[in-house]
């Protein structure tokens, strides 16, 4: 017992890092859930995908043999890139795959299952194009072992503050963006009532092109985040983050943005204490019985969902 | 020209006849009452002209014949001056009063969305500008909105809820404001405060279209009445013409005096 105690306060700074990364990757789906209402199951190959991009800008970094690499600069360039392709992607995947079946009035069914057959299809034109073999972030040349501190008993490594910071500054981010501008009003008003927001001269289509693009933006900087941590991405990676990262935005509440960090912290937390205090194999089973535990008892989530009262689609 | 010109507008769905054939004329700072029994097609009126659905035939031309709104998405119709309310009220309701109104604005702002990504907080001085107006127009019910701005839509009372819809249309800035039964679930009271704020919002030189089953507000503030039954126009005129209409006096004015 001493020994798990020893060792808590450390698997609580992991289980940390890894809930603001979940939460991360959640909140693609509860955006888009906002405003669609429909649970785009291709994030999690988005997320993937960002991944893929962030190790191609760091491998062709180190490669040209450039000078002086410091995270200070290469992480915010491979979160750029990453975004910049994995938002673009999101919303392609809308404009081809979601919006041709949703104005052709599909029910929801449709969109759904074209949204399963783009994961299939991301996956495995990753795998033919990189190979199925595992690529490998080269993530100690650019945090040194050396870099940590010690709090509490809890040995902290750099890039796990990098990762909650850059987490944390997007969740502030988007949250501001929400509540603050005018595109963020767009957003709510559309997750609102769709006909409504149209009637008041708000433009739904744009509108929900940019909430594809904002929420696959996070899911690839999420996979940059992932992969610089976990230093192996492979072409499958984005299936289990991408399920347990939709668990976390169903424990949060779908549909609602604070709900989905919200449930990637408190998912993250518990999958870490699930290896403190049981068995580690046991991790995953941790977190689907959370999925089942909260649609049976609690289907609206922690927090409900923010877009409740509306009749129909 | 006048200012609204619908010709030949229908609308089916499947075998059901909602509109059929209708020519409707509103002219510049006019307000016209459109009445009828509950399924004459009315509420399908404002949904074909303000885009919601797609017309089955005819046409629906704004601004004195220059511009043609039939198979316009519904933004667009916003912008080119068209906005309504709903019969059943419809606020953001988990928006604030005021945000309420700053989204019917967004069809009259420039902020742009690469602008917004990009991190720009927009010009300031059209922050100002449209946080002004939307002021003013939540003043244009007294303190009744105004000196509830901050708080969440689904607090107000209805009577409240029916006036934030009404402001909230016109910060879309509208040359034509279609009101779908306004009075509806108002005291007398409120119906006649209503009336006044119609009438101040044609003096502000807004042409109203309105739907309304409340004959106070129709003999009360109409210019003009158009009938509908079955989807198509059974009689035009002023108020007591209509009234004395053989054909509405059948499907509509002898239902009613009976029910009164």
């Amino acid at each position: 017992m001493a020994d798990v105690l020893q060792i808590l306060p450390q698997q609580l700074v992991f289980g940390l890092a890894l809930g603001t990364v979940y939460g991360l990757i959640a909140l693609g789906y509860t955006m888009v859930y906002g405003v669609l209402l429909m649970i785009n199951f291709a994030h999690g190959e988005i997320f993937m995908i960002g991944a893929y991009v962030g190790w191609g800008v760091l491998t062709a970094l180190l490669n040209a043999q450039v000078g002086g690499l410091h995270p200070a600069w290469v992480v915010p360039l491979l979160l750029l890139h990453a975004m910049l392709v994995a938002g673009l992607l999101g919303v392609c995947l809308e404009r081809f795959a979601y919006r041709p079946l949703y104005l052709r009035g599909a029910t929801r069914l449709g969109p759904l299952i074209s949204a399963v057959g783009a994961s299939i299809f991301l996956q495995n034109a990753v795998m033919v194009t990189q190979g199925a073999r595992m690529k490998v972030y080269m993530t100690s040349l650019l945090f040194p072992r050396g870099w940590r501190i010690q709090v509490a008993g809890a040995s902290i490594s750099a890039l796990v503050i990098v990762m909650i910071m850059v987490a944390g500054l997007m969740m502030w981010g988007l949250h501001e963006l929400v509540q603050r501008t005018t595109l963020g009003r767009s957003i709510r008003a559309v997750a609102e009532d769709r006909e409504t927001a149209a009637i008041m001269g708000v433009n739904v289509r744009r509108v929900i092109a940019v909430t594809f693009f904002l929420g696959s933006a996070l899911g690839g900087a999420a996979g940059v985040l992932v992969g610089l941590y976990y230093t192996q991405i492979d072409f499958y990676m984005g299936y289990s983050a991408g399920l347990k990262a939709f668990t976390a935005a169903v424990l949060g509440g779908i549909g609602n943005i604070k709900g989905a960090m919200l449930g990637g912290l408190v998912l993250g937390l518990v999958e870490s204490l699930a290896v403190t205090f049981g068995n580690p194999a046991y991790k995953d089973v941790v977190a689907f019985i959370i999925l089942i535990l909260t649609l049976v008892f609690r289907p609206t989530g922690i927090l409900g969902e923010n877009v409740a009262e509306r009749e129909k689609v | 020209m006048p200012l609204l010109e619908i010709s030949g507008l229908t609308k089916h769905f499947g075998g059901l006849r909602a509109v059929h054939d209708l020519v409707l004329h509103v002219g510049n700072d006019e307000i016209v009452g459109l009445i009828g029994p509950n399924g004459s097609g009315k509420t399908t009126v404002f949904n074909l002209v303000t885009g919601l659905y797609p017309a089955t035939a005819g046409r629906v031309v704004f601004d004195h014949g220059r511009q043609e709104l039939t198979g316009l998405p519904p933004h667009r119709i916003t912008a080119l001056g068209v906005a309504r309310t709903f019969q059943t009220q419809r606020l953001f309701n988990h928006m604030t009063v005021l945000e309420n109104i700053l989204v019917g604005t967004h069809c009259r702002t420039r902020a742009g969305i690469a602008g917004i990504l990009l991190g720009m907080p927009g010009p300031r001085a059209e922050r100002r500008r449209v946080e002004d107006r939307a002021a003013e127009l939540l003043g244009l019910f007294g303190d009744r909105l105004l000196s509830r701005a901050g708080r969440p839509a689904w607090t107000l009372s209805y009577a409240n809820r029916r006036r934030l819809e009404i402001a909230r249309a016109l910060a879309a800035d509208p040359r034509l404001l279609l009101l779908d039964e306004p009075a509806a679930g108002m005291n007398p009271t409120e119906t006649h405060e209503l009336m006044r704020d119609i009438e101040r919002i044609r003096a502000r030189g807004i042409t109203v279209l309105l739907i309304e089953h409340d004959m106070t507000v129709i003999r009360g503030i109409c210019d003009r009445v158009v009938a509908l039954d079955h989807g198509t126009k059974i009689a035009e005129g002023r108020f007591e013409e209509v009234r004395e209409s053989a054909a509405v006096l059948e499907a509509y004015l002898g239902r009613r005096a009976g029910r009164a």
